[in-house]
């Protein structure tokens, strides 16, 4: 009975479901003294007008940057649409096993991320930047026909950014 | 008598090998892509409020968040936290993952408190959430679950600035928005504009069928299909593109072009160390021969521009692609106007 109960202390132990990692066995405790990251405070001397404003109390900038995302919604459905390797156009290439690799280019629109600046000039007096990820999708099938049809997987990921001008009040 | 005991006994080690066994392949399949988390929900006035188009108090919105996040989180030894600003608040303190803790946390969160004389200080959180995040070691993510809004104390998209700058890559802040205002969306896209770790969310494309999973595993763990190598999808190098508008057949700068190209500039100085290719394309409209000549010209005024702007002739190229690089489809005007354009592209 005893050398039983040894094979079963034994055979636990071999599982590893008793061993608690490193990371697993630290006490994360924050510390009690840190220099706190504190932005640069501003100048109390420097006037607050429209172009000193921080952004974060810009009603303007925000109006312009709810503008600037419903335009950069609409750019992101053309971009999706034109594109040379979009979904519809896929690019199926012959491999040499026999086999067909299938590829498009797809923005992830859950990716968007908007910004909007002041400039100085007088006919452009906002900048908009866009962020995107752009996404490489592939499959590999037996015919082209099965490629389309195939599961396609992310295998790349292409950071973008677009800039964009707003002119006569609209954003280009 | 004593061998069936015998044999139960060894059945039931070989059960319970099995059991653990399973438990440990699952688990081997993902890859922790952080070592700490910490859900931050701003418990302002204005997230008592309905939500403009959801019809559903913020707060609550953003605990439904939560919970759902907790359950699709996998426990893979993170330590996890929750705190809460305006007014700032520990619900849970720094401990190992454990998403029956972390649930009866969430599950503790007040919502029943007054909306009026609890202004929202965004900023004023994240300097109060700086010594939490310096208490920890490894690479951290900070969840932020806020409609954005900052009425009170320091400004919120500076002091986001100042813990980037503290922490570099080792911090990513995330953003769940709840927003239902301009302002506050605009705040909460100036924090995720910062770096491009950032995964973006708001409490409407996390309700879809499978996005909560795919949320989780962008910023919580990676697949790896036989360990030990990760599968991951690669980054490729960033393009910035812009569309200048220059006019038939010409190239030079003109003072409508600075804005943008001052963005540019911006954009280039973020990192000193990295060089670029300045390319020039056309559509396909016109000689093939003329194109090139066209594109070329303009990428080296874009160069030119950005060198006598400051940016070092030592981190920039030019090179004219013509029509011969479309990446957009040439039979539509649209396709067409999309590829006239500039493409700044790290090298």
């Amino acid at each position: 009975m005893n050398k039983l109960l040894i094979i079963i202390t034994l055979a636990l132990s071999l599982t590893g479901a008793f061993l608690v990692s490193d990371g697993l066995a630290t006490d994360v405790t924050p510390q009690s003294q840190v220099n706190v990251a504190v932005a640069a405070p501003g100048n109390a001397n420097t006037p607050v007008t429209s172009k000193t404003l921080p952004v974060y109390l810009d009603e303007d900038l925000a109006s312009k940057h709810a503008d600037f995302s419903k335009f950069a919604k609409s750019k992101i459905s053309s971009i999706n649409r034109n594109h040379r390797l979009s979904r519809s156009r896929m690019e199926i290439v012959a491999q040499p096993d026999g086999s067909y690799r299938a590829r498009f280019h797809s923005i992830d629109g859950g990716s968007l991320i908007c910004k909007v600046r002041r400039s100085k000039s007088k006919t452009i007096p906002f900048v908009g930047v866009l962020s995107y990820k752009e996404k490489i999708f592939e499959a590999v099938a037996e015919t082209p026909e099965a490629c389309r049809k195939a599961e396609f997987i992310p295998v790349a990921v292409i950071p973008n950014r677009h800039i964009f001008s707003f002119k006569k009040g609209s954003w280009q | 008598m004593r061998e069936s005991k015998k044999l139960l006994l060894l059945t039931l080690v070989a059960v319970l090998t099995l059991c653990f066994g399973f438990t440990a392949t699952a688990n081997a399949k993902m890859v922790k892509k952080i070592d700490n988390f910490i859900f931050f929900l701003d418990q302002s006035g204005s997230m008592a409020m309905q939500h403009k188009d959801l019809g559903k108090k913020k707060i609550d919105l953003a605990l439904d968040t939560m919970k759902a996040m907790n359950t699709a989180i996998p426990e893979l030894g993170y330590s996890s936290s929750v705190f809460m600003f305006a007014p700032f608040e520990a619900e849970s303190q720094p401990s190992v993952y454990n998403k029956a803790a972390m649930a009866s946390a969430v599950g503790d969160v007040d919502t029943d408190f007054d909306i009026f004389n609890r202004r929202t200080a965004l900023g004023n959180g994240l300097m109060d959430m700086d010594p939490v995040i310096a208490g920890l070691s490894g690479n951290t993510a900070l969840i932020i679950f806020t409609d954005g809004k900052s009425n009170l104390g320091a400004d919120p998209i500076a002091q986001a600035k100042a813990l980037y700058a503290k922490y570099g890559d080792k911090l990513c802040i995330h953003v769940v928005s709840y927003a239902d205002t301009a302002k506050g969306q605009m705040i909460i896209d100036e924090i995720r504009a910062m770096s491009s770790c950032t995964v973006v969310a708001d409490a409407t494309s996390l309700m879809a069928p499978g996005a909560m999973d795919k949320y989780v595993a962008e910023v919580f763990y990676k697949e790896a299909v036989a360990a030990p190598a990760p599968v991951v999808v690669p980054v490729a190098k960033e393009t910035i593109t812009f569309s200048l508008n220059f006019g038939f057949d010409k190239s030079a700068i003109t003072d409508e072009m600075i804005p943008v190209l001052e963005q540019a500039q911006m954009i280039l100085g973020e990192n000193a160390n990295t060089t670029f290719e300045v390319a020039g394309h056309t559509d396909s409209t016109g000689p093939e021969a003329y194109n090139q000549g066209l594109s070329e010209r303009r990428a080296a005024s874009v160069k030119n521009w950005l060198i006598a702007n400051g940016v070092p002739a030592a981190r920039l190229d030019a090179k004219g692609y013509g029509e011969l690089d479309p990446k957009y489809d040439n039979t539509t005007s649209e396709g067409r106007k999309l590829n006239r354009r500039v493409e700044i592209l790290t090298k």
